[in-house]
């Protein structure tokens, strides 16, 4: 029963969508005073998703109706489910069992994949160029990803998100050591949100909105809502996983998770406003040059480190 | 210069020597020719005396003939003006779009607006009118009656064909792994209405076919039947943000034409308030540029800053745009010692914000990236396709007006030539960048020695019979006003050439071989101003919808009843 109120409320659905939201307005509102803007009120991600809610929804007579309002809630579903195998509430997640970390990549790639589709079966042009390179975009940041999420887990010598942070919390030198990874992942997480300069699948100027041009109303808000959550549950991994300090108090750790992620957002906020928008050939030549390397290195040094020191 | 040219051209044409006429520093007219005459002139001026740069072709109506005036100039920067004429029973003229590509655009306005047969026109879409306007409506004709449109539209075959359809269908014919991508008539990165058909192999542009035209408006038509003074208004609309550089044009070609000298002071309000539109046109053009290529945090800073130039010009005019500054003869308002500071802190503020936006255009590696080597232009497909302004000049052709055939001010205050050798849209916006310093510069130089005097002379209202061809250099380029007069009160003709119409031609090369992310940038990169170009008075139908010609008077009516179903009266507004 208590595990069912953890799913559902805190620290699982309830609060993941309360933070999903405050987090999106921290990222609108420092994106905004950063160009010298005003920025929203704290109240307009609220709003926003309320009106959409309220908008009449359009489904295009050429796309597939079915999986056309399936795919959203299929998007947000994933990322939720991959939420309650982070830490938030102390070091222990609501659910982890060795080899959580592959469940939770899994469902992390499911918003990129659902985009795709939702751009495929949309049946638009737009949305085609969108979703496929939604696709050339994923097969060019998962494989750095991938690495750098592997690299940690290879000192801890446990694939569990919680066994990984009590492992670090034990030795929390070792952190430094990844730093090269944490590098790469901290650019594949920008690349994975398709955020500034990585936008190039739903750049606005070129191909309108990319694969989501065909949605509206309450399928666009699931989609939005989807997004926000994709954003804190990565940025949440991310800390579990390379900043894992926390001082074994539920509450204050609580608080550190707070502080590590809003820190997060903060820098990939940073990078969004002071980059021009790379074209996806681009992309993909800068994640296989730039951000593959440092993972790889990593995954070497980790293994000789855990065969000689540990 | 002027005089050797029209030298060589009698010796060559002993007969033309009565025809041949210098009036004016810069200008050479050759009086009437007709078609079997012309070919051999234009051909003898492009080949023998290299005026291969071409700059407008003029329709105008002579009663039982159409006359056309072509204006071309060569390395001696004199612009040759010949006249030539052929009966409207036969109107057919050779096309010189062999010997002057950039001629392209202006032989279809001739085709479209006059009626002209141009023989040997590349096939392509119809400019500037709607692809269903009746093709024997020619609006720019003085015996023209809108009236008989009406008729004219439901006389015409039904199956003329939508040019999408007509695309669907050649898709159709030929199945590969080519994908037309429409952009426009209306997308987010487009500002006004054009549309340009992308044709994609994976990302790659194989083709572009670009249409434009959406926003003819019919101005000229209008000038013929105002008065000179009423014509400044219209003038003051033809371009949303270079405004003051057609209505310097057009006064500047009314006051040659009267033979009246604009008083001093007022020719430095006219360079100041050009200057500060220069500002304010090439920091809008920044934002455009970095908001296409996804970079919004430069896109929002330039526009803050371009608001304090628009405030400076709103207390100058009385209005942020069309701000209306000029008038025949003079300038209608005076800038006074409190606008002077004013205008001094803001070039101050302005300075460093451009300084700091240069440094991020030199230093940014993404921004780079998106830039540079995008749209490609070289000096040789420059002149070929008679780019001008900060496109050509990007490319090391050096064409500003202000340089080569200083008017006004800045016949005192010299212009620091800024040209670049990148060639591509990195260049371009370095050469804005730099413009941006040297305006600043020009203004601060126009302030220090502002002469005092009187801001205006009396303009008669009847302007003597003559031609005046007068050349400005707008934010975008060379804009060339030509205004004939008849010794009426009304001009009998004006023709407003933009520099956007130049700058056209030599999109499609430049978008050839790019990437569909640079399709937006590259578009922009010529800062386009369509409403210029396309200088309606007819709305096309929607497919399968019966096509009309609305009036002023329909138009408000359909628009308060279109708000009337959904609720909103808008009847009682009173404006």
């Amino acid at each position: 029963m208590t595990k069912l109120l953890q799913i559902l409320l805190f620290p699982g659905l309830l609060f993941l969508l309360a933070y999903a939201t405050t987090m999106e307005f921290i990222d609108r509102k420092l994106y905004a005073r950063l160009q010298s803007r005003q920025g929203p009120p704290w109240y307009q991600p609220i709003a926003d998703f309320f009106k959409l809610i309220g908008k009449k929804t359009l489904i295009p007579a050429e796309a597939n109706q079915r999986m056309f309002r399936a795919i959203p809630l299929f998007s947000l579903t994933a990322v939720a489910t991959a939420f309650l195998y982070i830490p938030v509430w102390g070091r222990q997640a609501v659910v982890s069992f060795e080899g959580d970390m592959v469940v939770v990549l899994y469902l992390l790639a499911l918003p990129a994949l659902s985009s795709f589709l939702a751009g495929w079966y949309s049946r638009s042009l737009y949305a085609t160029v969108g979703a496929t390179r939604v696709l050339t975009q994923m097969f060019s940041y998962e494989v750095p990803l991938f690495l750098s999420v592997l690299a940690p887990t290879l000192l801890s010598g446990t694939w569990s998100l919680s066994g990984n942070m009590a492992f670090f919390s034990r030795h929390p030198l070792l952190v430094l050591l990844n730093l090269p990874a944490m590098v790469s992942m901290l650019i594949s997480v920008q690349c994975k949100l398709e955020r500034t300069p990585f936008d190039a699948p739903e750049a606005e100027t070129e191909i309108v909105s990319g694969p989501l041009v065909e949605y509206g109303g309450r399928y666009l808000a699931f989609f939005h809502v989807a997004k926000d959550c994709e954003v804190t549950v990565l940025l949440s991994m991310f800390a579990a996983l390379f900043l894992p300090f926390s001082m074994g108090t539920p509450w204050v750790d609580f608080l550190l998770y707070l502080l590590k992620t809003g820190l997060l957002l903060s820098l990939t906020c940073l990078v969004r406003a002071v980059t021009a928008r790379l074209r996806i050939n681009q992309i993909v030549s800068f994640c296989w040059r730039y951000l593959l390397p440092p993972a790889l290195l990593q995954v070497v040094l980790n293994l000789m480190v855990r065969g000689w020191i540990l | 210069m002027e005089n050797e040219l029209a030298g060589a051209l009698t010796e060559r044409f002993p007969e033309l020597s009565d025809r041949v006429r210098v009036e004016r520093p810069g200008r050479v007219t050759v009086d009437w020719l007709t078609q079997e005459e012309f070919l051999p002139v234009i051909r003898f001026l492009h080949d023998g005396l290299g005026l291969t740069r071409g700059h407008n072709v003029i329709g105008t109506d002579e009663k039982e003939d159409l006359g056309f005036v072509y204006l071309i100039s060569g390395p001696q920067r004199v612009i040759a003006a010949l006249h030539t004429r052929v009966p409207k029973s036969d109107p057919r003229i050779r096309s010189m779009t062999d010997l002057y590509p950039m001629f392209l655009l202006f032989e279809r306005e001739l085709v479209d607006l006059f009626g002209a047969v141009v023989e040997g026109l590349p096939q392509g879409r119809r400019y500037p009118l709607p692809d269903k306007w009746p093709r024997d409506q020619w609006p720019l004709r003085k015996e023209w009656d809108p009236a008989g449109v009406k008729e004219a539209m439901a006389r015409q075959p039904a199956d003329l064909q939508d040019p999408a359809h007509r695309l669907s269908e050649e898709e159709e014919k030929e199945p590969s792994n080519l994908v037309t991508v429409p952009i426009g008539p209306q997308h987010p990165s487009l500002d006004e209405p054009g549309s340009f058909a992308i044709t994609l192999e994976g990302e790659r542009v194989r083709g572009a076919e670009i249409e434009i035209g959406y926003n003819h408006r019919g101005l000229e038509k209008a000038c013929e039947s105002r008065t000179y003074v009423q014509d400044l208004y219209i003038i003051e609309r033809v371009c949303g943000i270079c405004s003051l550089a057609h209505t310097t044009a057009y006064c500047m070609a009314v006051e040659q034409l009267a033979g009246v000298e604009v008083p001093i002071r007022a020719q430095y309000i006219r360079l100041i308030a050009a200057e500060m539109e220069r500002l304010h046109s090439h920091l809008l053009w920044l934002g455009v540029a970095a908001h296409e290529i996804g970079f919004d945090t430069l896109f929002m800073l330039t526009w803050r800053d371009r608001e304090s130039v628009l405030d400076v010009m709103a207390v100058l005019g009385g209005n942020r745009i069309n701000y209306g500054v000029n008038c025949l003869g003079g300038v209608r308002r005076d800038i006074d010692a409190e606008l002077e500071q004013e205008i001094l802190r803001v070039m101050d503020f302005l300075e460093t914000e451009v300084q700091n936006f240069m440094h991020v255009a030199d230093t940014e590696a993404t921004l780079k990236a998106r830039l540079v080597g995008v749209g490609p232009l070289s000096r040789e497909d420059c002149l070929h396709y008679g780019a001008t302004g900060p496109v050509a000049r990007a490319a090391g052709v050096s064409e500003d007006v202000r340089v080569v055939e200083p008017y006004g001010a800045y016949r005192e205050i010299a212009v620091n030539d800024i040209t670049d050798d990148h060639a591509d849209v990195y260049g371009r916006t370095v050469v804005r960048m730099k413009e941006m310093l040297e305006s600043i510069r020009l203004i601060r130089e126009a302030l220090k020695r502002l002469p005092e005097g009187p801001l205006t002379v009396r303009v008669p209202r009847r302007i003597p019979a003559g031609e005046a061809i007068v050349r400005v250099e707008a934010p975008r380029g060379e804009n060339i006003h030509f205004v004939r007069s008849d010794g009426s009160d009304t001009p009998d003709r004006v023709r407003v050439r933009a520099p956007t119409e130049c700058n056209w031609h030599g999109m499609q090369h430049m978008l050839q071989g790019g990437y569909l992310s640079d399709v937006p940038i590259t578009i922009a990169a010529i800062d386009p101003c369509y409403s210029c170009t396309d200088r309606a008075i007819t709305l096309r139908g929607r497919d399968g919808k019966p096509l009309e010609v609305m009036d002023w008077g329909t138009l408000r009516q359909h628009g308060i009843q279109w708000y009337a179903r959904r609720g909103i009266d808008i009847s009682k507004v009173v404006l």
